[in-house]
């Protein structure tokens, strides 16, 4: 079994308008294992990209307390592609285009990357996986030929990215808000793909802003992020009494004082004084 | 490094010992040309200093070309060596249709009216060049191909050119390419050097395409890190005719280029593309001018440059549009990809038009690899050296995907990789 540990994790991001660092999150606490299904959920500006692409080694991001453990070792000082290749896979909330690239070509290389030099996937297994994959996410066989990223439609953009985790077989995939833009068919698809690799050998965490997704599929754990902070941790009844009271009302259970940018029925409050950490540092 | 003037002064009967059996016409020709040439300078190149370049050294001529075994290859029908040539495979129906391949010393004899015409030609503004001067003065190597009226060739003629520097030796080819009206052919070439000596190389080619005459010309030019080059490309566009022309510059010496085309016939049609690759301590400077003399005419230049190491890659982009060309359409695109910080890059788009009624536009940036674009290949796994040559390729597919030779399209994308995973 494979574990993904996060300890006290401390973020801060430069705001580009004031150019001063800005701390998102302020202690995160995780553990998830291969086998098990996660998903954190919370209301916008919270913090729930940022602990995603902080895990992967988006360099925007700046660690500046904590701990990311894949099996022991911490990973903060890992490169984003020694990252990934040692399991993680961050299937993205807006994929870059990039023209002049198959999304073939790219496919075998990034699984290439992961094999010794001498011994890269032959094109016929390679060619036989990606058939039976676009198969089972409703995609024709062009998607292969066609640049990456470019010209897809939201939902293609989606498919697209969990086509890659089901190719590249990672250990623990962060879903960033997968199910955003698309339609209740394009949802099922893509749910089934993440739900065929489901495995003693694979992890899920899943962000989403929405119980809806969680019908397809079904979470071991629900973690609910105010405030840079995982604030609750239940099963996925959590998610229903998230859906049927919305943030506010857990927020205010919990005695949390913190803005809900969307939420138009409680004033805004006095901004909070920032932690120092991210000014110091 | 020797100037043009002192290499002139130096060498007075050098035309004449290059093509000793060269007909009075054209020796004559290449005397006066000599003699011009005293009173010329090689004209210059925005933002490229090549006058230090040793350009200009004659070198003795070697008595005897020694030739490879390994050089020839079946899939090309012209394979030539320096001042040699060793292969020239025509098909019978072809040379039945009257189509001819050969190399000057031959065509100055065997097709005498039609190689003194067309070789004034390429030189018929040679009078304010010194450059063009230097080239009609010393030519020692070249090809003369002619595709009769509405012949068409029905695979490429594929062309091996080395410069063969395996001893010092000057390298000065002329090609001279005919369409006739209607003819329609497909020619690749490969440019490459053979020894490492320090030469120096001057190409030319010119391209006469007839009315309603296509020609799709693909160009690899690999010339070595000792070689100094000038390359002079020329299209002269007739009525309706069309050039494609694709040149992919992989040279890793110091290089000016000249890619031209003039559009002479109304409905004509130049497109030129250009992939180029900077790397080391290396210059190359690239001017790629399409200018529209004839109404309907349509221009497009499309130049995507990468840099690594040191290395300084000039592009001018040259949009003329001339007055009376009514309806006349000129575009261009210069691009550049910098993967140094210590590269010099520069991408001119230049338009100069003196008609009203016509459409013109360009697009230039200079810029260093997309940094979103970078994370999303790492985040999959990939090197940073594999995904920058993966977005390399990406920034170059647009040029590269159209060349139709695949096995130049493959040979250039194996060279692009191994310039970045070395750089």
């Amino acid at each position: 079994m494979d574990k993904l540990e996060i300890k006290n994790l401390h973020v801060c991001i430069e705001n580009e308008e004031t150019k001063q660092r800005d701390e998102i999150l302020k202690g995160v606490n995780l553990l998830l294992r291969t086998g098990e299904t996660h998903a954190i959920m919370g209301p916008n500006g919270t913090g729930k990209s940022t602990l995603s692409e902080t895990i992967m080694g988006n360099p925007k991001y700046q660690v500046t307390e904590g701990e990311i453990l894949l099996n022991g070792h911490n990973i903060l000082q890992d490169s984003v592609d020694q990252r990934a290749r040692l399991g993680l896979f961050l299937a993205m909330q807006y994929p870059v285009e990039i023209k002049g690239i198959t999304n073939a070509e790219f496919m075998r290389a990034a699984i290439n990357a992961r094999r010794p030099e001498k011994s890269p996937m032959s094109i016929r297994e390679f060619l036989s996986d990606l058939d039976q994959n676009l198969a089972l996410l409703n995609m024709p066989e062009s998607m292969a030929d066609r640049y990456l990223n470019e010209g897809f439609s939201g939902g293609e953009k989606k498919r697209n990215e969990i086509l890659q985790l089901m190719m590249i077989r990672p250990k623990f995939a962060i879903l960033d808000e997968i199910d955003s833009g698309l339609d209740i068919d394009a949802l099922k698809v893509v749910a089934k793909g993440v739900n065929t690799m489901a495995s003693p050998d694979f992890g899920t965490l899943m962000i989403t802003h929405y119980q809806r997704l969680l019908n397809y599929i079904h979470p071991d754990q629900v973690h609910v992020m105010m405030d840079g902070r995982i604030v609750k941790t239940g099963d996925a009844s959590l998610a229903e009494k998230l859906e049927a009271e919305g943030y506010a009302g857990l927020r205010d259970e919990l005695g949390i004082q913190v803005d809900l940018v969307d939420d138009d029925q409680i004033p805004i409050r006095e901004a909070k004084h920032r932690d120092d950490a991210c000014s110091v540092n | 490094m020797t100037t043009l003037a002192q290499s002139i002064e130096m060498h007075t009967d050098w035309p004449a010992r290059l093509l000793p059996q060269a007909p009075k016409w054209l020796a004559e020709f290449r005397a006066d040309s000599w003699q011009q040439a005293l009173n010329q300078q090689p004209r210059r190149f925005p933002k490229i200093d090549y006058r230090d370049w040793p350009l200009f050294d004659l070198k003795a001529i070697p008595p005897h070309i020694d030739v490879p075994g390994n050089l020839v290859r079946k899939a090309q029908a012209v394979v030539i060596l320096g001042r040699k040539t060793i292969k020239i495979d025509l098909p019978a129906d072809l040379i039945a249709q009257g189509v001819v391949v050969c190399d000057l010393e031959e065509a100055m004899t065997t097709r005498a009216a039609l190689f003194e015409k067309y070789f004034r030609k390429c030189f018929s503004n040679k009078a304010q060049d010194g450059l063009a001067l230097w080239q009609a003065a010393l030519v020692n190597s070249g090809l003369f191909i002619y595709i009769p009226k509405n012949v068409h060739l029905s695979s490429a003629l594929k062309i091996l050119q080395l410069q063969d520097s395996r001893q010092e030796e000057n390298f000065i080819n002329l090609m001279i390419i005919v369409l006739e009206t209607g003819a329609q052919a497909e020619i690749s070439q490969e440019v490459s050097t053979l020894g490492d000596c320090a030469n120096a190389a001057d190409l030319r080619t010119v391209i006469f395409a007839d009315a309603d005459s296509t020609l799709t010309y693909t160009v690899l030019d690999t010339l070595s890190a000792k070689t100094s080059a000038h390359i002079y490309r020329k299209s002269q566009l007739d009525q309706d005719a069309r050039v494609q022309s694709t040149f992919v510059e992989m040279n890793q010496g110091n290089v000016v280029s000249e890619f031209y085309s003039d559009l002479l016939g109304s409905g004509s049609n130049a497109e030129t593309k250009v992939v180029a690759i900077t790397a080391g301590k290396q210059t190359q400077g690239i001017n790629t001018k399409i200018t529209n003399y004839a109404r309907h005419s349509v221009g497009n230049i499309v130049q995507h440059g990468v840099l690594l190491d040191e290395s300084k890659l000039v592009f001018n982009g040259i949009g003329r549009i001339i007055k009376g060309a009514h309806a006349a359409y000129s575009q261009q695109e210069n691009r550049l990809l910098m993967l140094s910080e210590f590269v010099q890059g520069d991408a001119n788009p230049i338009l100069l038009i003196d008609e009203n009624d016509v459409i013109a536009g360009h697009a230039a940036s200079i810029g260093q690899v997309d940094r979103q674009q970078l994370y999303y290949l790492l985040s999959r796994g990939l090197t940073k050296s594999k995904a920058q040559s993966l977005l390399v390729k990406g920034f170059l597919a647009e040029s590269l995907s159209e060349i139709s030779d695949k096995a130049i399209a493959d040979y250039a994308i194996s060279l692009i990789e191994r310039s970045l995973f070395n750089g």
